[in-house]
Parts: C-alpha cells; structure tokens; sequence
C-alpha cells in the first residue's frame, strides 16, 4: 500500500470500519511510514477535539419531550365508555356530568405509569376497578364497581372503605373527569399519609394537567414535608403545563421555603414562558433573593 | 421482556410496552435532534412527530429490519427535512445567527455561562466556534453521517440501511466531511 491509498482508509481506519485484513495492512504501513502515522495522530486529535464540541440535551428538555408524548398518545385512544355512553339512558341520580358514568372495566388503562389491576380491600370483600363516584354533596359518597359484579357502595367520606375505593380510582381511572372527582373528595384528608403519598405520585405522573393542578391545590398545606417540595421542584422544573407551574411557584411562595431559591433561580435561567417567568421573579422578590444569573 | 416482544405487546395495544419500547430509545433520538438543529424547540418537534408517528403506525412494522432502523429512517427523515429547509430560510423566530450558526437564545445563555476560566474558555469556545462552523458547511447529508458514525456510533453499514443508501455511499460521504474538517481546523490540533 502507498501512501495515496492510506490516506482515504485512515477515516475508515480511525472508526473501525475497516475489514480485517486491510486492516492490517494499514498498520503494517503505519508501522513504517512516520509520515501517514503523524497524519493519523492529527486526525485522532481533531475527532476529539468534535467529540467536546458536542451538544447535548439538557435533562429537562427529556423530561418535557417525554411528559408531552405521553399527552399526546393518551387521546389518541378512544375510550370505549364515549360510544356506550351515547347509547345509554342516564339514570336520573347522576345529575353529574359524563366523566361520572366512565365505565373502566375494559382492560384500558389510562393511567400507563399507576399500577394495573390495583385490587382494594375493603373489610373482607375484594373490590375490582372503580367504576362510577358521585359525591352527593352531604358528606356521603357513592361509587359503583365493577368485579366481580357491579354493586353500588355508599357510605361516609371517613370511612375506611370508601377512602381506598376513591385513592383506587386517583391512580388507576382511565377517566381524567373520574381522578379529578376523586382527588376532590379525598382534599379533606390529605393529612393522611396515604392519600399525601397518592397526591405527589399524581402531582408528578398524571397525564391531565387539570388533575395536576388539583393535587398540587391540595398538597397546599404540606409544603414543610421534603417529599412534597421535592416534587414541587420537579413540577416546577419539569411539568409541560405553565399553569400547574405557576401554581407550584405560589403554593412555594405560601410558605416561604427558602431552600426553594436555587429551583426558583433554575426556572429563571431555563423558562421559556413569560406568564411563568414574571410569576417566578415574584416569588424571588418576596423572599428577598436575587433573580440570580440569567 | 425481548425487544421483539415489547413490540408485539405494543402493537397489540399495550401502553407500558409502547412506554418502554420507546424509553430504549428516546434519549439517543433528542441527542441526535439536537446536535444537528441545536435548538432545544426543534428538537422537542422532532422528538414528537417521530414518536407519534412509531405509535401511529407499529402496527405495519413486520419485522424485516431492527426496529432502530425502523425509528433513525423516521427520525432521520425528519430532520434532513428540516435541516434542508434551513439552508432555503435564513432566520428563526426564537433563535438567533452567530458565528457557530444558528442557535436558540437558550443554548446562547447557557454557554455564556461556562464555568472555565476566561483564558481556558477564549479557546476552547474559539475552538468550538470552528467546528461548529465545518459543521454548518456540510450538506444535509454529511452531516447526517457525520453525526451518526461520530456520535451515535452507528457502522456504516446501519447507516447505508438507514438513510435508504449504501455503504459505499456512506463511507464516501463520512470522508468527505472528514476531510472538510481536517482542512478547516487541521492548523488548530
């Protein structure tokens, strides 16, 4: 091999696209040419030199291209229940609107990140999936199951069975409208440690902003727990929707958590929304800290 | 679960399979998007469309090729699209022209914010500036070659299969980018 030759295998020959023996015989000129080796070393140079010239995507970019996916792909899977509910007769106790009657039963999760086939107990009965909540406005719930066959259970908001069907149907209904009615009910006892845990799971995973937004009003009075503000961080950093966003930022400002100054100050330097910005820079005026570099 | 499997329970409907089927990927996908438009927005276009096309039509996915080829034709199609359009149109809304080409104005501030020591970071962004400026005098297709053997690490061949062309086409490509960037920056290595 001459040295003309070498020259267009050495790019070949830095990647390791060559075969085996013209391989070889490039390291056997190599071995004897100084000036083809010193070409090779200057080539190795340079192609690390375009390795640290690199851009890479930042973590929060990830994380908001997969939050939005997720979005996306959610709708586009039509919920059975829609078509069966043009069908029905609403029975006239359920003044509610559509979200009540969603009917989950059918092996669609919409919930892709809460866990499948969540079984609640309740005393010594097994219950399957949540179909149905209707608060009735006096304190009392009902909620239709479904498996093994559908019943109607009513009872008190406190007791304990109708707690567990209502934190089933946060994490699994497939029905935005059915999360959002049961995050409603179960706001007064989010000073248990349960529904709390339920809450921030919703807060960071939920796929609806508008069930988002709801935890997040919730988890209002808890803002001194570290789990809660570190998933308010998250939000903050990372939720695809400016509104529940800007609702992080002033359930924060509630409770003047100063350890909250450097997220804060990460938002400034990373959002791109102008709502979320101004309310942001707010939040830092009011707890007398610098917008910091941006 | 194999990666045939995941996607068979996916195409069969399955969401979490879809979930994880695209996890394996995502990430090698943005960074390809990215270092080739540099703006964190068109970067986030591409990452959508390309995934939301996989979900919309896995269905007709048999199997004759890796599902990588599969996903990188789509993902590649895509920003040759936009890189092609970007050579026709001079300017963007949310970006901005500079001597390392065209940039969003949040990867500006952000490298304004480097860390180095100012004479460590006069020449390492001069540095940077070059190479970035080679870059931008590739065509669409160098440069996608580029990219993908440099920093995606794909053989040649895979990117023969990918771009619909063939190896030869490829390794032909990759030594003409090769040999741009030795003439522009072989001075400063």
């Amino acid at each position: 091999m001459n040295c003309e030759e070498i020259r267009s295998d050495l790019t070949l020959y830095y990647y390791g696209e060559l075969e085996s023996e013209q391989e070889e015989l490039v390291e056997q000129h190599l071995a004897d040419c100084s000036h083809c080796l010193a070409e090779l070393t200057q080539l190795q140079n340079l192609l690390t030199q375009v390795d640290s010239a690199a851009q890479e995507p930042s973590a929060e970019l990830l994380a908001h291209c997969r939050a939005t996916l997720s979005e996306s792909i959610q709708p586009a899977v039509q919920p059975v229940w829609r078509r069966w509910l043009s069908a029905l007769h609403a029975p006239a106790w359920v003044a509610q609107p559509v979200m009540a009657l969603a009917l989950l039963g059918l092996g669609f999760y919409g919930g892709k990140l809460f866990e499948q086939n969540r079984f609640v107990t309740s005393n010594t009965q097994e219950v399957a999936r949540v179909r149905a909540i209707q608060g009735l406005g006096d304190g009392n719930v009902r909620i239709i199951v479904d498996e093994p066959r559908e019943r109607v259970v009513s009872g008190a908001l406190g007791e304990e069975n109708i707690q567990q069907l209502l934190l089933a149907a946060t994490r699994q209904a497939s029905d935005p409208g059915l999360r959002l009615e049961s995050v409603d009910l179960l706001r007064s006892r989010v000073n248990r440690d349960d529904v709390r845990q339920v809450f921030l799971q919703t807060l960071t995973k939920d796929t609806d902003p508008g069930v988002r937004l709801r935890a997040l009003e919730a988890l209002r009075p808890f803002t001194q727990e570290q789990d809660v503000r570190r998933a308010l961080s998250s939000v903050l950093l990372t939720d695809a929707n400016p509104n529940v966003r800007v609702l992080a930022i002033d359930v924060l400002v509630d409770r003047h958590s100063n350890e909250m100054v450097g997220t804060l100050q990460q938002v400034m330097r990373q959002e791109d929304n102008e709502y979320v910005r101004s309310r942001c820079l707010r939040a830092l005026g009011a707890m007398r800290a610098s917008p910091g570099v941006f | 679960m194999d990666e045939a499997a995941l996607i068979r329970a996916a195409q069969a409907g399955d969401q979490e399979a879809f979930e994880s089927l695209v996890r394996n990927y995502d990430q090698n996908v943005l960074k390809l998007a990215y270092s080739l438009l540099r703006s964190n927005e068109d970067a986030a276009d591409i990452y959508q469309e390309a995934f939301l096309r996989v979900h919309r039509n896995l269905k007709n996915f048999r199997f004759d090729c890796s599902f990588h080829t599969w996903l990188y034709r789509i993902v590649t199609n895509l920003c040759l699209d936009t890189l092609r359009k970007r050579k026709v149109r001079k300017e963007e809304q949310s970006t901005v022209s500079t001597s390392e080409g065209v940039k969003d104005r949040l990867d500006l501030v952000a490298e304004e914010r480097a860390t180095l020591d100012p004479q460590r970071r006069l020449l390492s962004l001069e540095l940077k500036n070059k190479i970035n400026g080679v870059l931008d005098t590739f065509t669409p297709r160098e440069r996608m070659v580029f990219e993908l053997r440099h920093y995606q690490g794909m053989r040649l061949r895979a990117i023969g299969e990918t771009l619909g062309t063939t190896e030869e086409a490829a390794k032909n490509c990759l030594f003409r980018a090769t040999q741009k960037m030795r003439t522009a920056l072989g001075e400063f290595v």
